[in-house]
């Protein structure tokens, strides 16, 4: 087990820098998910740990050693692809066992963990197949034996699920987690699916444009987001955003008040998740878009009269309104329903501040 | 109405005296297209005809007969009496000798060349693509200038043996031990070109993360490319092989030029498509050589066949 550090990591190609000055810590035993969208430099991050990518600038650390040079084979590492990566000529046996012998492992050792590993994975009838005869959640069932069967110091998983069906990646997403809590290897996770990082990760660093923009608990990013990207990136759906003030310590959006915050007046980014709004007799007007009932709950698409649009999260039965009918929105009396950020930088404002 | 009427009434007869010509015409637009395909296939079943399919029966034709040495002598008929003379020849059974030798240094050296060279331009690496031009054109030298070329390298008096300091009187290619293997070590120059295009062609296509899955599996570089690369690049070096020894087969050029047929070690180098033009041109032995010719086509049928048959089984096909 080991702990993995970036030390100011910069990694460009050419004139793109994917990855600019990142600097974090994935402690030993730790799952965390680096989140972003799709180019935002995560999975270039992963791969410098992996040693498939050399780091341009700043010191990679995993444990105590400096790998910046480091031949991938000698990071004591393993690796769960996007595509699954496995040897298409060999059997899930030897897919399996390749790791250990590499490594110079007798036989009798070889066996013993390809069949333990194996059985934990549910694989022990497939052992003579070829990956070409599997389904695809057995091809990532695989894929994840061969990375756990050397015991690593580090899984490094490049979007393990996204290949997989909806049910199927739900029941994966538990097994790895737990597969993890057992063994208590560090792992870096790779998504840019919010509900597996939120769902799967001990923390989640939010990576935008190959820079970081926070990394914490999951309920700490999705409860105190530091800017208005982390707001809008996390949570299912995403917060939403529009132009207020703050007049005499009170919040307004266009003449609806909101409540008091404490932050010196002029122009604000007020973000508000579905949860924090309710359709009511009075508050800010607008108009109901569009209905979306999810079974448990409905969300109801609102366009102010600024054409900003909210979203609020309804019990399934309340009364729900019709499509471009008016409605009133007002935000629950909750601590931390209403979120503040700055115009010009997006940066979180606090109470105080 | 009664306009209504008009069209209505048009309109019900219509169909009736459209559909019989219709009918017709689609039968005679049936045999038109037939007509018109055979058309089309005519030139290429013309080229074919004339240059393989008449030539191919044509030489059974041959076989089975003796012919004169002037247009006129009559050609009688003798049978297989050819075939059991080819079969009782030594030579022939030299020539055999020399073309499996032949075959068997010069296609497997040829794609392990090519293989070799593509691993190596196949990475990213700056002026990779000069290389890549570099290596694919031995497969558009010709057989002439190919052949001068090794003959000054090979030279005993001025050539690059001279200056390695190896000492040879005569040439590497004109001792009777040695020329074969001379010759098949060119004629595997040749192939690697054209190796080296499918090699890379085959790399090119290969899965990158798998490469990177046995790099991380703890795989050095010369595991990487035997246990990894090799087997993902099995339908490729499989199908070099079985061209590369349909064209070794035929081989002839190289030898013609270096060799010749006056030389002492003539025979070491006779490799069958040799001994049936010295059998046409200077024995007048067209029967003869006829047989031979046979021969070499059931010979390459048999090989490509047990290729087939045999080395496929071990080919990995991606899915």
């Amino acid at each position: 087990m080991a702990q993995v550090r970036f030390d100011n990591v910069t990694k460009t190609f050419g004139d793109v820098r994917a990855i600019d000055e990142l600097s974090m810590t994935i402690d030993d035993g730790e799952f965390l998910v680096l989140l972003g969208p799709s180019g935002c430099g995560k999975t270039t991050a992963l791969r410098t740990v992996a040693g498939l990518e050399e780091v341009t600038d700043g010191t990679l650390y995993i444990g105590e050693d400096v790998v910046n040079d480091v031949a991938p084979r000698d990071r004591d590492i393993a690796m769960v692809f996007q595509s699954y990566a496995l040897y298409p000529h060999l059997t899930v046996r030897r897919n399996i066992e390749f790791p250990l012998h590499q490594r110079g492992f007798d036989k009798k050792e070889r066996t013993r963990r390809v069949l333990e590993a194996a059985a934990t994975l549910e694989l022990t009838e497939l052992l003579g197949r070829k990956p070409g005869q599997l389904s695809g959640g057995q091809r990532q069932r695989v894929a994840l034996a061969r990375a756990i069967v050397r015991q690593p110091q580090v899984f490094l998983m490049d979007e393990p699920l996204s290949n997989l069906d909806a049910l199927l990646r739900l029941q994966t997403r538990a097994d790895i987690v737990a597969m993890q809590r057992r063994l208590g290897t560090t792992v870096l996770y790779v998504t840019h699916d919010q509900v597996e990082a939120m769902t799967m990760g001990d923390r989640i660093a939010v990576l935008n444009a190959g820079r970081l923009q926070q990394i914490g608990p999951p309920i700490e990013l999705y409860e105190r987001p530091v800017n208005t990207y982390v707001a809008t990136f996390l949570g299912n759906p995403g917060m939403c955003l529009a132009q207020g003030r703050v007049v005499a310590g009170s919040a307004m959006l266009g003449d609806a008040k909101l409540g008091d915050v404490g932050v010196a007046d002029g122009p604000v980014t007020i973000g508000a998740r579905p949860e924090a709004l309710a359709l009511s007799a009075a508050g800010i007007p607008a108009k109901a878009l569009f209905i979306e009932v999810l079974g448990a709950d409905v969300l109801v698409l609102c366009e102010l009269a600024t054409g900003e649009r909210f979203m609020a999260r309804q019990p399934l039965d309340a009364p729900r309104p019709k499509p471009d009918e008016p409605v009133h929105l007002s935000l629950i009396d909750k601590p931390g329903a209403l979120h503040l950020f700055d115009v010009g930088t997006g940066v979180r404002m606090e109470a105080g501040g | 109405m009664t306009t209504a009427s008009g069209p209505g009434r048009v309109a019900e007869v219509a169909p009736t005296t459209v559909a019989k010509p219709r009918r017709k015409s689609r039968r005679f637009s049936k045999s038109k297209e037939m007509g018109l395909a055979y058309l089309l296939l005519l030139p290429a079943l013309a080229v074919f005809g004339v240059f393989t399919f008449f030539p191919f029966v044509e030489n059974f034709n041959l076989a089975a007969h003796m012919k004169g040495p002037y247009p006129t002598s009559p050609n009688p008929y003798v049978g297989t009496s050819h075939f059991f003379q080819v079969i009782k020849s030594s030579i022939f059974l030299d020539s055999l000798r020399s073309t499996a030798i032949f075959v068997a240094i010069a296609v497997p050296l040829g794609l392990f060349l090519g293989l070799a060279l593509a691993v190596f331009a196949n990475q990213k690496l700056r002026g990779s693509a000069f290389f890549q031009v570099v290596f694919s054109s031995t497969t558009i030298t010709s057989v002439a200038v190919a052949a001068v070329v090794f003959e000054t390298i090979l030279d005993p008096r001025s050539g690059l043996m001279q200056w390695l300091g190896v000492h040879t009187a005569p040439g590497i290619q004109l001792s009777p031990g040695w020329a074969l293997y001379a010759i098949a070590g060119i004629s595997a120059w040749q192939f690697m070109g054209f190796s080296f295009i499918i090699m890379i062609a085959g790399l090119q296509s290969l899965p990158e993360e798998v490469i990177e899955a046995a790099r991380m599996d703890g795989a050095s570089s010369f595991r990487v490319f035997w246990r990894v690369i090799v087997p993902l690049m099995s339908p490729t070096i499989f199908f070099g092989g079985v061209v590369g020894t349909i064209v070794a087969l035929q081989s002839f050029g190289a030898i013609d030029i270096i060799i010749g047929n006056t030389n002492t070690t003539f025979t070491r180098t006779n490799v069958l498509i040799n001994y049936i033009y010295d059998l046409i041109v200077y024995d007048r032995q067209f029967g003869t050589a006829a047989c031979v010719a046979i021969a070499l086509f059931l010979i390459t049928l048999l090989v490509t066949v047990a290729q087939f048959r045999v080395l496929e089984r071990r080919v990995h096909y991606a899915n």
